[in-house]
């Protein structure tokens, strides 16, 4: 597989099925020993733990999508930036719903191998997404 | 300038101004019109003394942080480097007053490389977990 062909792949399982919502057909992009190092903790291991992840995220954010800012790849990894958009409607990891719209960073690493994602890595700015929910101090004030 | 030549230059621009601690050779890396977009930043961080001011603010902090690579890629102007910081917290962060504690915190950084200097950066570290390892934040659970 080219690398033009894994930023294809990764970017069809962003747009196709996290942005919709269709998370078990997404599971066609992943191999069976796909390992996911961004999950939080109590999530199954393998591509399930994402389909559970994200499905409580829709949940808690019904219009929730990702906007592709970036993508940088070589060799066996793509990497892409990307802003999260979501109104919190939904008790999300034990936190209470506020109404609130976020929009927040996030960078991505996956490793593919024959045309399937192996593995994931994410940076997220969990800080900033729960600032502007209301959920979490903002800098400076304690 | 070449792929490896714009990875050899993020690599050597970590080990120069976080491992080292030597703030003063910013300049060597980072271009005059440099933006930065930090998360944990309110705004973006523009130019060469602005940039010295953010990192140094880190490595007051963090005197002995050290940075590991996780990995280095690199594809057109953009290098991306996925890090691993470790430091103890000595010094003041914004106004959280030193905990001594120890603290390692995944990030994660995009440049776009013009001429061999960094003219735009993308970085989101795990400022969260940092919060959390420093106590300021309740961890989850």
């Amino acid at each position: 597989m080219s690398v033009e062909q894994n930023k294809q792949i990764v970017r069809r399982f962003v747009q196709e099925h996290l942005n919709t919502g269709k998370l078990a057909e997404g599971a066609q992009y992943f191999a069976p020993d796909f390992v996911e190092h961004a999950a939080p903790p109590g999530m199954p291991p393998g591509y399930e733990g994402v389909k559970v992840f994200f499905t409580m995220l829709r949940n808690a954010f019904p219009d929730f999508h990702y906007e592709l800012d970036d993508t940088v790849a070589e060799s066996d990894l793509v990497v892409q930036r990307t802003t999260g958009h979501g109104t919190m409607k939904g008790e999300f990891l034990g936190m209470p719903p506020t109404g609130k719209h976020a929009a927040w960073s996030e960078i991505h690493t996956a490793r593919l191998k024959d045309g399937k994602i192996v593995e994931h890595w994410a940076s997220v700015d969990q800080l900033g997404m729960l600032q502007q929910l209301g959920l979490a101090p903002m800098p400076g004030g304690r | 300038m070449s792929l490896e030549e714009n990875k050899a230059h993020v690599r050597r621009a970590f080990e120069e101004l976080i491992n080292r601690q030597n703030v003063a050779a910013a300049d060597q890396f980072v271009a005059p019109d440099y933006v930065g977009h930090f998360s944990g930043a309110p705004e973006p961080v523009r130019g060469v003394e602005a940039f010295k001011q953010f990192i140094a603010m880190y490595s007051t902090a963090f005197p002995d942080s050290q940075v590991s690579f996780e990995s280095v890629i690199a594809e057109g102007d953009r290098v991306v480097a996925r890090l691993t910081y470790r430091g103890t917290h000595k010094g003041p962060l914004m106004n959280i007053p030193p905990t001594g504690k120890p603290i390692e915190v995944m990030a994660t950084n995009i440049f776009r490389i013009v001429n061999g200097k960094a003219v735009e950066q993308w970085a989101i570290t795990d400022d969260l977990g940092l919060m959390q390892q420093l106590g300021v934040i309740p961890a989850p659970g």
